[in-house]
């Protein structure tokens, strides 16, 4: 296994690598940068900036610096604060807020799957499976401003924005939990309904064993497995944060320094976000291998 | 069977549990942050996006103005009303007969909040680190009215006691111009004209270069009505009261917490539920809501901005004039503002809005199809045949697209031409238009100071805003006139002949100007309304 991981560890390398090449140069040719804006910067100036921020360097230097020395470089949007503490500040929002998210989407989508894959084409399938496929098709921008609408606006239980009381991270964790239980609720679905078909199920059940015990002894590890390789990428996804979560909550979080750190062009920050959130799905994807092989008696870390 | 029962209520209960948790914070009446606020004094406001820095020789944004007004004071201050000057950390002042020098008189009491006096030392030196190349200002040529000031940015000069600022004393503050600017004291309300304690700037990096952390919390110093608390980027920015502030008396909220808001809708349901004093923008869906339900929370403004069109006077068939008359003349701003826009914006008619300083422009757009029409088979498009295909640049936004739909179908309905629409996103947009990469371009210009030349200089030749390709030697003569002529009148005259040539030349449409629409709990006193939308905060105090 410690081989395993190394040889993926070498890879990453490389992966990142090309990421951070990659951010580079597509950065490089957008139009407009750092310091555009409506009323003209005059040229002197510019060019005081764009030294100041090491890019009137040749390329490969600025490549260089920008990769491996991103978090002690300040923002060229935020100057008096440096990419790395940026990303430190910012980051545990979105992980606190993904774990939560995280917790809800599977306290909801994996009972609702395996109850729908015990009876299927019942009313007991139809009704979790149509809530699913309402959770994927509502996107976040709209189910935000309607639990918005409902619990902080009529109700007034809860607060329309903000991170600062532990009620504030109720709606926001609802409202990006309910988008990935969906996905959940369908894969759990998926993955049961295969493995309840099989042969050692029937055995298990025809030997008298309670449906109750077949199910979380035998089929779950089984029924769980498109879960488990969902998870990594989503869990990487979740706690780098929602653009549109955070916004819609005004959550100083990661997500939203995506975009925006684009459309500000700024450089430093940018391939700083982008290395990062590359590692953390590197990582995820990482700890969603060995996972399989421990579910999955059919692998091994072998190959 | 009784295993799904089993399973079932299993949900059940998952299903309380989350409904009690929801419901858990409903027990009992809540108090919002507005309620608390009001109950302490603590404006809780919101000024739009997060703001770029504090450090007022370094951002040039308007989030910024805000947070900065709080913290720093500059030579002069204005009265909330009408904004008319006030003393600042200078008591008084004394100009020269030829308008040239002025003379600052330091109150003793100006005090930093690390404990030091404000001195006219300073200024001088706030001045000359604003005006140093490599802390790369992109505002600095607000300072360009003193002597020599430009000079020095550009390196032609080395020397910084050439530049017209001078510490006669510790008290006494000499500043000398380039030429009688008569709306100089308005100009020292801008941050640029802000001091900074440069013996804290040193302390957290090289003051002469950008990225210096002296703006963070716990190394921020400032001589305003409110000192630095706490500031978490994205989340809030907290100021609170300053005793050590030589008006202190004045000053009535202990506390300001101002949070960015990205998204006014966002701000909305904050605003709403008692979380904000204030929407900063209102958004354009809501004015008719507002309106109905909540009038007495709603302000529309007028706003020293106008929207307008770019035209790219170096392209066929835009380097005509009359085709450029023919475009301005052939839409109705009032059906416009009406029916797109929507927030009670006046028509614009010229650049400089009305009653700009006491200025009103003479010359207008006389809206007119007929004269249109016969000016575009002028040019040689009779009935629009043979009009080249022409670009609509804006940049992406649902407002902007509407306007520019009605404006493409109203010139399609009066004078048979076809425009194409063309939306960029922001940077790319302003490239474009940098480069004279457009046919037409949508464009806004707030008013860096109350005085029309804030508008009209952008259009001479040697302007870095005109991005028009148009030049006119007459014109630039009189701005250049206007800007050494010291009679109110007779420099108010220039700029009615350079706005005749603008009307006849039109390289530039003026569509509406901007009113601020936004939102304001009624408990908020001491805010009035402005063209400039500035609101001295220490008048400021909150009354339930």
């Amino acid at each position: 296994m410690l081989k395993f991981i190394f040889r993926r560890a070498l890879e990453s390398v490389g992966v990142l690598l090309c990421v951070s090449l990659i951010t580079f140069y597509l950065s490089k040719a957008i139009p407009g940068g750092p310091f555009d804006q409506e009323k003209k910067v005059p040229e002197a100036v510019k060019k005081q900036l764009e030294a100041y921020f090491g890019m009137d360097e040749p390329d490969w230097k600025r490549y260089l610096t920008y990769t491996f020395q991103f978090p002690s470089l300040p923002s060229t949007k935020f100057p008096n604060r440096r990419v790395g503490e940026m990303i430190a500040s910012k980051f545990p929002v979105s992980l606190e807020l993904g774990a939560y998210a995280l917790i809800v989407a599977l306290a909801l989508g994996i009972p609702s799957g395996i109850l729908a894959s015990l009876k299927p084409n019942t009313a007991l399938d139809y009704v979790p499976s149509s809530l699913s496929m309402v959770g994927i098709c509502l996107p976040t921008f709209v189910m935000g401003p309607l639990l918005v609408i409902i619990f902080a606006v009529q109700l007034r239980w809860l607060n329309a924005t903000g991170w600062e009381n532990p009620s504030d991270k109720i709606l926001p964790s609802l409202t990006l939990g309910f988008y990935y239980a969906a996905y959940v609720a369908r894969l759990t679905r998926g993955g049961m309904l295969e493995v309840l078909n099989q042969d050692f199920i029937r055995t298990a059940l025809s030997k008298g064993a309670s449906m109750v015990s077949v199910i979380f002894k035998h089929a779950l590890r089984g029924g769980l497995l498109p879960v488990v390789s969902f998870l990594g990428p989503a869990a990487a996804g979740l706690i780098a944060g929602s653009f549109v979560v955070e916004t819609v909550f005004a959550i100083p979080g990661m997500g939203q320094e995506f975009v925006k750190a684009v459309s500000n062009r700024d450089i430093t920050f940018i391939t700083g976000l982008v290395l990062f959130y590359a590692s953390l799905i590197i990582f995820f994807n990482l700890l969603v291998d060995i996972a399989q092989v421990f579910l999955n008696p059919k692998l091994s870390f072998k190959d | 069977m009784d295993e799904t029962k089993h399973s079932c209520r299993w949900i059940l209960s998952m299903a309380l549990v989350i409904i009690a948790v929801l419901a858990f914070p409903g027990c009992g009446p809540r108090t919002t942050a507005v309620d608390e606020g009001n109950a302490n004094q603590t404006l809780y406001i919101t000024v739009g996006a997060e703001p770029e820095n504090i450090d007022p020789h370094v951002v040039s944004g308007v989030p910024e103005h805000h947070i900065i007004t709080s913290l720093i004071e500059g030579l002069v201050a204005e009265d909330p009303r009408d904004l008319h000057v006030v003393p600042g950390v200078a008591e008084s002042w004394e100009v020269s007969e030829d308008g040239l020098v002025y003379t600052f008189h330091l109150r003793d009491d100006a005090m930093w909040t690390h404990g030091r006096a404000v001195t006219a030392d300073d200024f001088v030196q706030s001045f000359r680190r604003i005006l140093t190349a490599s802390l790369g200002s992109t505002y600095s040529y607000m300072l360009f009215p003193m002597k020599n000031a430009e000079e020095y940015l550009n390196g032609t000069i080395t020397d910084f006691s050439e530049v017209g600022c001078r510490a006669i004393d510790d008290r006494n503050l000499e500043i000398t111009l380039k030429e009688p600017t008569p709306y100089f004291l308005s100009l020292l309300n801008h941050y640029t004209w802000f001091p900074v304690p440069m013996d804290v700037v040193k302390k957290h990096g090289d003051p002469y270069l950008p990225g210096n952390r002296w703006t963070l919390p716990g190394n921020f110093s400032g001589n305003g009505p409110f000192k630095l608390e706490s500031w978490e980027q994205n989340n809030k920015l907290v100021v609170v009261k300053s005793d050590t502030y030589w008006d202190s008396d004045t000053t009535r909220l202990n506390s300001i917490v101002f949070r960015p808001m990205e998204k006014s809708t966002s701000a909305e349901a904050a605003f709403r539920t008692g979380q904000l004093h204030n929407i900063y923008n209102l958004p354009q869906d809501f004015i008719a809501i507002y309106k109905r339900d909540f009038p007495e929370v709603l302000h529309m403004d007028p706003h020293l901005a106008v929207y307008f069109y770019r035209f790219n006077t170096t392209r066929e068939p835009l380097n005509d004039p009359r085709v450029r008359k023919a475009l301005a003349m052939a839409i109705s701003r009032q059906e416009i503002v009406d029916n797109v826009a929507k927030a009670g914006q006046p028509p614009a008619l010229s650049m400089v809005p009305p009653d700009c300083a006491g200025y009103t422009s003479r010359a207008r757009i006389e809206e007119n199809i007929e004269q249109a029409r016969k000016l575009l088979a002028d040019a040689g498009y009779p009935n629009g045949e043979g009009f080249p295909d022409v670009e609509l640049l804006y940049n992406t936004d649902e407002g902007h697209r509407n306007i520019a739909e009605a404006i493409q179908q109203i010139w399609s309905r009066n004078l048979n031409i076809n425009v194409t629409l063309d939306n960029q996103e922001w940077k790319v947009y302003l490239d474009s238009q940098r480069s004279l990469d457009y046919g037409i371009s949508r464009a806004g210009w707030t008013g860096d100071y109350p005085d029309p030349n804030t508008f009209l200089d952008m259009w001479t030749s040697w302007s870095e805003q005109n991005q028009t390709g148009w030049s006119n030697p007459e014109y630039d003569r009189l701005i250049r006139e206007a800007s050494n002529e010291l009679n109110p009148e007779t420099r108010y005259e220039y700029f009615q002949k350079a706005e005749e040539i603008l009307a006849d030349e039109m390289p530039v449409m003026p569509i509406y100007f901007y009113t601020r629409v936004y939102a304001l709990r009624p408990e908020v006193k001491g805010w009035y309304s402005n063209h400039l939308d500035h609101h001295p905060w220490k008048h400021i105090y909150l009354e339930p």
